[in-house]
């Protein structure tokens, strides 16, 4: 956890070093393993600084902040040697390693997050290992965030609405939808952006939906979705904009009104204290204004809006039926994105940070059916 | 998240390969005499399922059930919007979309009364799904199969090479031309770009920017300036088949004759169609002294796993159709690094 030679360690993995060991002397749990992979990389980062890319990792995190990092890729643990002061471990049999670990620490309370991706291999040797789960103790350290934490939400909510520029550019008709992921990935690279969660919808009537690219060619008229959502220092930051190539029709520009109406009152409706049920019946309450009620069910929409941070797809989902209490410097999406069925699937959304009084919005980039 | 094109045809993989695959693997479930077998997926193990399936998430989590006789059932948290579109990649099996994919595969087997199920890499099966899957009334019992599996993973189709093949033709053209004058990350970010132009599927571009100073490979946001002599790992997914290629390049004209013998002896080791074979070659012809190697394959969930490395103090002899070959050496006492495809098509 401390600097070493050329390694640097940011403010923000200090801050979370400093809660993180807060929150186990209060739950009197002397070490806390963390589980990650390129999919759920967000609770190994929190505890290790350590973004793993390939393969799957597991760091122990002592109460006095010291790690050791378990990963089974080699080149992985390499690379973890290079940017981290932790102890670094290849580990090819991971479940081996890791019950030899906190065997060797002897009688001590091991919790364990989260849990549900733990390997089997550990949760069946759970009693033996003293191994519980240590969810509660840092889920609610993953939703809120520190100042030094928003210092990198910020640049990456920043630099989404430059990805977004690069996009709306490369959106010409002939154009093939993964040729423009490509002209993002390449301006992220250049900016250091490691990761992007991307996905794309591009079309009329018939798109009820956003996925990976699939060759579409772009045409005139085509509604182009995105949501683009860059990380920096492990952070992510989302932003969801519709664009039509060519001009927007009065249809079209008439169905995303609505669009820009729900997330003006889900955005309305932010403040601590709320809950992330409010802010989605704000947001559905415009639809069923507008009798489009049935496309805020989970057949046409997935959330209404979510946590985001190490993880882009955090705690809370904002959904009608959830309801977490929103708190002060949370950072999260708001995006009403979901079919119309006069025009095809629409996505309008921003990150902001939630405040005592309402939000702080990150996003730079007006909230309009933007055309290329 | 995988963000590269992602789709299916016909041509690049046949159903009737797909349909070879299964029912190999299904033999070897009738003779363990097991009810199925489970893989689990997601972007960091997503590897079994592509090679029964064809299928790959881009984000989320799944298991595929191949029972020992009949369709295989897909059960992914990823929502029922995006039906459509795992059918579209997923040529074959039906398709659950459930945020509890475990306790919708467990209803299957309760249903079709299998009592024994195989799970490839059970240790490593994340608890949750594991739990769901096994149930508390003792009616399903989960064993490994990751040896079944192997056996037959490890006989890598005419298809399979092929793909493989032409993910390293895309490697390959994407490290052709590298502009020594560009920094770090821009070198990092333009490869990147032209394998996602190439139609690659997922990207990792890794430099190593100081061979003499470290031997780990950076992403873009560690990157700063490049030493006298750096290298290039590039990793890359077409259609579900990885393969990786590192090359070492110098900034100095005087160095460029000694990394270009390097290269021409790699390139001959990995000519030699086998990487037992790819390794005594380099061995014996390398000009440069060989400090370290490793064998990667797929060989379970993983997209490239180490199978083999010089460290194990064991000698190789693996047979594996395809995998890819590392090599760390020293030139003039200067680290060097090179990788590659081994692997010749075979007769299925």
């Amino acid at each position: 956890m401390t600097s070493a030679g050329k390694i640097s360690v940011s403010a923000a993995y200090r801050v979370r070093v400093d809660d993180l060991r807060h929150a186990m002397e209060a739950a009197d749990i002397d070490g806390l393993l963390l589980y990650g992979n390129n999919w759920h990389a967000d609770y190994l980062r929190y505890a290790s600084d350590f973004g793993i890319v390939e393969g799957q990792g597991l760091a122990l995190f002592e109460r006095d902040g010291s790690v050791t990092l378990l990963l089974d890729d080699p080149s992985e643990a390499e690379r973890a040697r290079d940017e981290t002061a932790h102890e670094v471990v290849w580990a090819g049999d991971l479940v081996g390693a890791a019950k030899s670990l906190i065997l060797r620490g002897g009688n001590r309370r091991v919790a364990a997050a989260p849990y549900q991706l733990l390997p089997y291999g550990l949760v069946r040797h759970a009693a033996e290992l003293r191994l519980s789960d240590g969810g509660r103790l840092i889920e609610q350290l993953l939703m809120d965030k520190r100042a030094e934490e928003h210092v990198h939400v910020r640049r990456a909510a920043t630099l989404a609405d430059c990805g977004y520029e690069i996009f709306r550019a490369a959106a010409r008709p002939g154009r093939k939808d993964y040729e423009l992921i490509a002209e993002i990935e390449q301006f992220f690279r250049s900016e250091g952006v490691t990761e992007n969660f991307m996905i794309i919808g591009v079309g009329g009537r018939e798109v009820r939906g956003m996925a990976p690219p699939s060759g579409k060619i772009l045409k005139e008229g085509d509604l182009v979705t995105t949501e683009l959502t860059p990380c920096v220092e492990g952070y992510y930051a989302q932003i969801c904009r519709t664009l039509v190539v060519g001009q927007p029709s009065e249809l079209q520009l008439k169905s995303f009104s609505v669009f820009q109406e729900a997330l003006d009152a889900g955005l309305k409706a932010v403040r601590a204290g709320v809950t992330a049920s409010d802010v989605a019946r704000a947001e559905n309450d415009v639809f069923r204004q507008y009798g489009l009620g049935q496309y805020v069910t989970s057949e046409y929409t997935r959330v209404r809006g979510h946590g985001i941070g190490l993880f882009p797809d955090q705690k809370p989902h904002v959904l009608e039926d959830v309801a977490i209490p929103l708190t002060a410097n949370m950072t999260i999406i708001v995006h009403p994105n979901t079919y119309h069925p006069d025009v095809g699937y629409l996505v309008l959304g921003d990150t902001i940070i939630v405040t005592p009084d309402g939000h702080e919005t990150l996003s730079a980039m007006p909230r309009v059916l933007l055309s290329a | 998240m995988r963000r590269g094109l992602m789709g299916w045809n016909e041509a690049d993989l046949p159903l009737d390969a797909l349909r070879q695959r299964l029912s190999r693997l299904q033999a070897g479930l009738n003779s363990e005499g097991l009810g199925g077998l489970v893989v689990y997926t997601n972007i960091a193990r997503p590897a079994a399922a592509s090679f029964l399936t064809g299928f790959t998430p881009y984000w989320s989590e799944g298991l595929l059930l191949v029972p020992a006789s009949g369709e295989p059932v897909f059960a992914t948290a990823l929502s029922k919007r995006v039906s459509e579109w795992i059918r579209s990649v997923m040529p074959v099996g039906s398709i659950e979309n459930t945020p509890q994919p475990a306790a919708a595969i467990r209803r299957k087997l309760v249903d079709a009364d299998i009592g024994r199920l195989g799970v490839l890499e059970l240790d490593l099966l994340p608890a949750a799904q594991a739990a769901a899957l096994a149930g508390d009334d003792g009616a399903v019992s989960l064993e490994d199969a990751t040896g079944l599996f192997r056996s037959v993973r490890i006989r890598a189709d005419e298809v399979e090479v092929n793909l493989a093949h032409r993910a390293d033709g895309i490697a390959r053209n994407c490290l052709e031309t590298i502009d020594l004058g560009s920094d770090a990350r821009r070198m990092a970010a333009d490869i990147e770009a032209r394998a996602r132009l190439a139609g690659a599927e997922e990207v990792f571009v890794g430099i190593n920017p100081d061979l003499g100073r470290t031997k780990a490979f950076l992403r873009s946001d560690r990157l700063d300036a490049l030493g006298a002599r750096f290298a290039i790992r590039l990793s890359l997914a077409f259609k579900g088949a990885w393969v990786r290629r590192t090359i070492t390049l110098a900034r100095a004209p005087e160095e460029q004759a000694a990394l270009a013998a390097a290269d021409a002896a790699l390139q001959r080791g990995l000519a030699s169609g086998a990487a037992p074979a790819a390794l005594k070659a380099l061995q014996d012809g390398f000009p440069g002294k060989i400090t370290a190697w490793n064998v990667e394959a797929c060989v379970g969930s993983y997209p490239l796993e180490a199978v083999a490395c010089s460290g194990d103090g064991r000698p190789f002899s693996g047979i594996l159709p395809i995998s890819v070959v590392s090599v760390e050496a020293e030139i003039n006492r200067v680290p060097w690094h090179g990788a590659g495809l081994v692997g010749r098509a075979q007769s299925s």
